[in-house]
């Protein structure tokens, strides 16, 4: 089976790792998948460097049209990008039959008003990660019955710390500050208004009054333009947190996830308030890396992810139940807490529950 | 709601106005917007809305040469010199006249665009820096997670003093880029 997944923006995280993570799962049971990316937005040389450029291929190298008519493809998956929909979804009368699948990733307006120019004859289907972005799309498509496909969570790389314990957790909170001096926290997401960037700026305040010393890592915003980055800096100055905050604009998985720990390790946690996500991949990662999160309650979370003491779903507009929620982490996550998460995080969106879930419509 | 809690609401109000007012800024300044702005100047149609075609040009014309523009200036590793990648030490100081390698590991420029280009392109040791501005300051603790030395050598007067303050504290919390 020859698979190619297709989406515009080539960024270091968010939907263009979730295509990697499917290709390598696709991989492993001997289907070729190739990756293309109408734009490099810093993915290649993270992907040069370490080496892995394989069979992914960028816009500003190869033509999609090429692609499509060299890869002799069974299906091609395109990814929010009508622009390849449409070029995916016109063969030449001499080129194989394949079939063209729209997969809906992106949950804002904005981002979903293409849905209503899609000619919807020329699809396979339409694929969403979540049973929440199945129902977006079918407010604007009611014809439609998308498919779940679920997200792949690379658990080789995002797992709890072997050196994680109950005791770590009452040493944190004992405040013994020769062991452990500070709380890391961490947010991870694109410098925009979706995320809500500016919120988390404000919730380091916060916890910054609460608890001295801290360290809030935002991890994100590589292409960010250069007056958002202004305004970052400036918004951390006005609230006196530069000492305290930490911008890393792109990273490696293995960093993330050693982060991941040391902020769980540290009696923090990670900071979520997106306004919306159609999975929540950053917080799958953290969960199971074994670091509680503290989240806007959305939907899609309460769908992905079970009732735990590790993640603590508040209304972001409410700081008193953001206080509450990181003084809870005071308390500390149990080992069994850990355990549970990530058994049930790896079971349900590991590599072979997504080989199983992309199989069964491929083959209808 | 106590007196913390009022204070942080209103903080986080004000942060979604500026985030609100911020992403209208961007939209309208969009090619997008514009161009449908001018568009929306011809109706109703009549003679007068011939008045629009020039001004289409225009725009298009303007924008064509900023993306150009920006793009002529920008640089990529391909441009730097082979040596900028073999030295693991960066200086970046704006006073020099020329790009330079000394010695066989420390590479020098006062091009920010080219800093830039050598930082994104591969691991270095050692940056040190005698300015810094924004696209510089964003790099800063990424470059420490790899393990790179930041060495600040910036005087007041060459940065803007939340930059400056911010890569200062992340030189005094790390440990040699270690955390």
């Amino acid at each position: 089976m020859k698979v190619l997944y297709a989406y515009r923006y080539g960024i270091v995280g968010g939907v263009s790792t979730q295509l990697l993570l499917r290709q390598q799962a696709l991989h492993d049971i001997g289907w070729l998948c190739d990756v293309f990316f109408s734009q490099d937005n810093g993915l290649k040389s993270v992907l040069n460097a370490a080496e892995n450029l394989g069979r992914i291929f960028f816009g500003a190298d190869v033509r999609f049209s090429t692609l499509l008519k060299r890869g002799g493809y069974d299906h091609v998956v395109v990814i929010d990008t009508p622009e390849l929909l449409l070029a995916a979804s016109q063969p030449r009368w001499w080129q194989a039959k394949r079939k063209v699948w729209l997969d809906v990733h992106t949950t804002t307006t904005t981002g979903l008003s293409y849905l209503g120019q899609v000619n919807l004859a020329s699809l396979a289907g339409v694929m969403v990660p979540t049973a929440y972005s199945a129902e977006l799309v079918r407010q604007r498509l009611p014809a439609v019955n998308p498919v779940v496909m679920p997200n792949v969570i690379d658990g080789r790389v995002f797992f709890p710390s072997e050196h994680a314990s109950d005791s770590a957790a009452a040493a944190v909170n004992s405040h013994d500050a020769s062991r452990l001096p500070l709380r890391e926290f961490v947010w991870v997401g694109k410098l925009d208004s979706h995320k809500n960037w500016r919120l988390a700026l404000v919730y380091a305040s916060l916890l910054q009054d609460l608890f001295t010393h801290i360290r809030f890592t935002l991890v994100g915003g590589y292409t960010a333009p250069a007056e958002v980055g202004q305004a970052f800096f400036s918004m951390a100055d006005q609230l006196g947190i530069l000492s305290s905050v930490r911008w890393v604009d792109r990273i490696d998985n293995t960093l993330l996830a050693d982060a991941y720990r040391r902020c769980a390790a540290s009696g923090g946690a990670m900071v979520v308030t997106s306004r919306d996500e159609s999975f929540g991949m950053a917080v799958a990662e953290a969960l199971m890396c074994g670091c509680p999160v503290i989240s806007n309650d959305l939907p899609v979370f309460r769908e992905v992810f079970p009732p735990s003491p590790m993640m603590q779903r508040v209304d972001i507009w409410q700081p008193e139940q953001f206080e509450q929620a990181a003084l809870a982490l005071v308390a500390g996550v149990s080992r069994d807490d850990v355990a549970a998460m990530y058994t049930h995080l790896t079971n349900a969106y590991g590599p072979r529950a997504f080989r199983q879930a992309f199989e069964q419509p491929l083959y209808t | 709601m106590d007196n913390s809690a009022k204070t942080h609401l209103i903080r986080l109000l004000q942060a979604d106005v500026e985030s609100a007012r911020a992403e209208t800024e961007a939209m309208r300044s969009s090619i997008r917007y514009r161009l449908g702005d001018v568009l929306l100047q011809a109706l109703p149609l009549s003679f007068r809305s011939f008045r629009v075609i020039p001004r289409l040009l225009a725009l298009l014309l303007t924008h064509r040469r900023n993306v150009r523009s920006t793009r002529s200036a920008a640089v990529t590793a391909e441009h730097l010199p082979a040596g900028a990648f073999q030295c693991s030490d960066v200086v970046f100081k704006p006073t020099l006249s020329q790009w330079l390698i000394v010695g066989n590991n420390s590479w020098e420029t006062n091009n920010e665009a080219a800093l830039l280009a050598r930082l994104d392109a591969g691991p270095v040791k050692r940056l040190t820096l005698y300015a810094i501005t924004e696209p510089i300051a964003r790099r800063l603790a990424r470059l420490q997670w790899q393990g790179c030395v930041v060495v600040l050598h910036v005087s007041d007067k060459n940065s803007q003093a939340p930059l400056l303050r911010y890569a200062q504290a992340l030189c005094m919390n790390s440990n040699n880029g270690l955390v």
